[in-house]
């Protein structure tokens, strides 16, 4: 497969995944705040744009932190490089590169959930109800089509690169989503009434990954603090685990030539989730903030190692 | 609707309805079945069309001010029939322009025996825009330097066809034939039970075998070599090298090797590719050869052509037969080379190179279509009958500074087809574009691209300038000999 070709299906990959969860968030989130009534809105919403460090960003063009202005920036609003909008117009830019390659069945899948979300983004916000149906369809439409490249794509590398893609940025999204639930509220607000609904947190944070059911199917304990982070971050089984994540992005890379370098920054990732206390992080929301922050750089690394081994720059000549 | 084909009126020729409103035999079933349509049905239909085209995300690109638009292909509902026995000496015809203008090409390339005997004048190839001595005394696969042609061809009021221009260059539109006939088996299902229609999709497979024709490997690599998602027909090269399992590549994408062969960057390593089917216009495939700015082609390919290391369809100055001086000469090109007269007409043509047709031609500007001899796509033409006093001045002045590039030719009423309009079903002049693929063996697509003018009156079919398409179906009548499909079927019922 082409390298230009290669880089391109594994960023459309990325995409899809980074959506999916970012509209997964956005709808959890704002099921957690509705029980959380006595969080303002400014502390309420303003960590889905910490989460991406742009702070600054927003309250250039914003008034304030309210639900509508942050599900604005976040969903709809052009000028944000990370607005789920972009997101759909990075997919269509990348679809059109690697069209050849994309079973043409889900072609039109794809096609189609592109005109849907950008034609109907504005409208979607006009009320609560109707951003929550709306969000909900990308989800499910973005599923059924990773469902469709898993049964009509031949698993090739072009599918392994989508693979790589996907684990990369699934992990990396539980991590933000983690830090963002547990550590940002908790951070910013530290008031009684605050951490008496801690199992709340948690479970917002289960919700956010699909995962509450799958945690009381497994863990069968109350939902806490460092239960949710050991099942979240170390379970095996969990698709949206940390580790299961970086476990299958491994297993990929190692069908591939030359893997070590990534293999390496993969296995710094692996050493630091084992030598983890999560009994303790579950309690120190700055500690867990720090831990988590170091997991991002470390996927950056794994990135990068990706990047350089698998897409090199197009030269004149070899 | 019954009775819709009764005030249904064309000023010109009709493909499918005669001068009486009555449906032409090939044309009837269709005709039936639409008089079983409410205008509601109707509008349905072309709303799923519609539908359907965004779905698949067939486009095309305009390039504008603003940057590149994909727009929607524009398709209309009502397909152009044509009878399938018409069709057969039609192909005939194809075949034998085809041979004849590749022996033609090879010929210049070579002998110049056409040239030397003085049956097509000397001046005019040396002095084509199209011309690439570099290509002179090579001899590529079967000696056949235009792999895929696609022909233009109209009617006029008499019912005569008439080749209007060949596309040896980068001819496109196929992709589009094809998925018409995609569109058209959604949104009217019904239909294709009624009228025998002949399939469209073995072209890919034609494709496919010809261009492995070009190359002794077995199982070889293919690209289409592409100028990028920008192109105006980016969404055809991306559709043919998935449908004949090709690597859709940039020039970025490939690179000639000490050894002299052609390979593509892969993901950790490189691979040997052995025909290129390219979709790059001649003077932008080699920096090294062609124009040194070009960022599009692949430093060394023609080297590598050269020396028999990669095939590439069409042959780098194939186009010398695609000027529209020397299509004037292709009825003598067929006579002197397969000892044949022509199965299809020429337009009459008139060389604005000869003082005397050039006269004509400038005294009679408002009743002539005048073309420049290079350019493709429609543009830099003029249509007398539909042109201002100024536009026939300007292109009077350009006539007299470059003679040689200029022809003029008699503006024909292209044939119609019913069309759906704002208000009605309405006649909407027509062309047709086949396809001609020659390596190994010689074949024709079923039909072609259907390109239909929009606009009332108009005859600018182009895509580019606001024309359609429709689908094309070439169709056994009733009282020909039935096809052996169709029996096989009621044996079975």
């Amino acid at each position: 497969m082409l390298a230009r070709v290669a880089e391109n299906i594994y960023w459309l990959s990325r995409y899809f995944e980074r959506a999916e969860n970012n509209v997964r968030l956005i709808n959890a989130h704002s099921n957690l705040l509705m029980d959380l009534p006595l969080v303002d809105d400014h502390d309420g919403w303003m960590p889905l744009i910490s989460i991406n460090g742009q702070d600054d960003e927003f309250s250039e063009k914003y008034l304030s932190a309210n639900e509508q202005n942050v599900v604005h920036f976040l969903l709809a609003d052009k000028s944000n490089s990370s607005s789920l909008i972009n997101a759909f117009f990075a997919i269509k830019g990348n679809l059109r590169s690697c069209r050849d390659v994309v079973p043409k069945n889900v072609f039109e899948d794809i096609n189609s959930l592109c005109r849907m979300v950008i034609e109907n983004i504005d409208s979607s916000l006009s009320s609560p109800s109707q951003r929550q149906a709306f969000l909900r369809t990308i989800e499910s439409r973005l599923q059924a089509i990773a469902s469709g490249l898993n049964c009509n794509m031949c698993h090739d590398l072009g599918y392994l690169l989508m693979r790589m893609g996907c684990y990369l940025e699934r992990a990396d999204m539980t991590s933000r989503i983690i830090d963002v639930q547990s550590t940002r509220l908790s951070a910013v607000n530290t008031a009684p009434e605050i951490m008496a609904i801690q199992a709340q947190r948690w479970v917002s944070v289960l919700r956010s990954l699909a995962a509450n059911q799958m945690f009381r199917q497994h863990v069968r304990r109350p939902v806490n603090g460092p239960d949710t982070l050991t099942f979240l971050l170390l379970n095996t089984r969990l698709p949206r685990s940390y580790s299961f994540c970086l476990d299958h992005l491994e297993q990929c890379v190692k069908a591939l030539k030359n893997p070590e370098h990534v293999i390496a920054a993969i296995g710094t990732l692996q050493d630091k989730l084992k030598s983890a206390n999560f009994t303790t992080l579950a309690r120190d929301p700055v500690g867990l903030h720090d831990f988590l922050d170091e997991l991002q750089l470390g996927m950056l690394n794994v990135s990068a190692a990706i990047s350089t081994t698998y897409f090199p720059p197009l030269q004149d000549s070899e | 609707m019954p009775g819709r084909w009764t005030n249904y009126k064309s000023a010109s020729f009709d493909e499918l309805i005669d001068n009486n409103g009555t449906p032409r035999p090939a044309a009837e079933k269709l005709a039936r079945w639409f008089d079983t349509l409410s205008t509601e049905d109707l509008e349905l239909r072309e709303t799923a069309a519609k539908l359907a085209i965004q779905q698949m995300g067939i486009t095309f690109t305009v390039y504008s001010d603003k940057g590149n638009i994909d727009r929607e292909w524009p398709l209309d509902i009502i397909p152009r029939i044509i009878d399938a026995q018409e069709w057969s000496g039609v192909e005939n015809g194809l075949k034998q322009r085809l041979k004849a203008l590749n022996l033609f090409i090879d010929d210049i390339y070579n002998d110049q025996r056409i040239l030397n005997e003085n049956i097509v004048p000397r001046a005019l190839i040396e002095s084509s825009a199209n011309f690439r001595s570099e290509c002179k005394g090579i001899k590529p696969a079967h000696n056949v330097w235009a792999n895929i042609c696609g022909t233009d061809l109209v009617r006029s009021e008499d019912g005569t066809l008439y080749v209007l221009e060949d596309n040896l260059r980068v001819p496109s539109g196929v992709s589009y034939m094809i998925e018409n006939r995609e569109v058209m088996k959604r949104v009217m299902p019904e239909v294709f039970r009624e009228c025998h229609i002949q399939p469209v999709d073995n072209y890919t497979s034609d494709l496919h075998q010809m261009l492995c024709s070009l190359t002794e490997q077995p199982d070889p690599t293919l690209c289409v070599l592409t100028p990028g998602v920008f192109n105006s027909a980016y969404f055809e090269h991306c559709f043919l090298a998935q449908e004949i399992g090709a690597e859709l590549v940039e020039g970025r994408d490939l690179f000639v090797a000490d050894d002299g062969y052609v390979y593509m960057r892969n993901v950790g390593d490189k691979q040997r590719v052995d025909v290129i089917y390219r979709r790059v216009d001649d003077e932008f495939l080699d920096p090294d050869c062609f124009n040194p700015a070009s960022t599009l082609g692949v430093r060394g390919l023609i080297k590598a052509w050269k020396s028999g290391k990669v095939a590439i369809a069409n042959a780098p100055g194939a186009g010398v037969a695609d000027d529209k001086v020397i299509y004037s000469y292709v009825p003598d090109i067929i006579r002197y080379y397969l000892n044949e007269e022509p199965l299809i007409a020429n337009v009459p043509t008139y060389r604005c190179e000869n003082i005397e047709e050039r006269n004509y031609v400038l005294d009679n500007l408002p009743s002539l279509v005048v073309k420049p001899a290079n350019e493709s796509g429609g543009y830099g033409m003029l249509i007398g009958p539909q042109s201002t006093p100024e536009e026939q001045a300007d292109m009077a002045e350009n006539i007299k500074n470059n003679p040689r590039n200029y022809i003029g030719q008699p503006t024909l009423s292209l044939s119609t087809v019913p069309t759906l309009s704002d208000s009605d079903i309405e006649a909407r002049h027509i062309d047709l574009r086949p396809f001609v693929l020659q390596g190994s063996d010689i074949s024709v697509t079923t039909g072609g691209l259907t390109r239909v003018a929009l606009v009332k009156g108009s005859l600018v079919v182009n895509s580019s300038q606001g024309g359609g398409s429709k689908d094309t179906w070439v169709v056994h009548c009733d009282d020909a000999p039935k096809s052996s499909s169709s029996q096989q079927s009621q044996q079975q019922s």
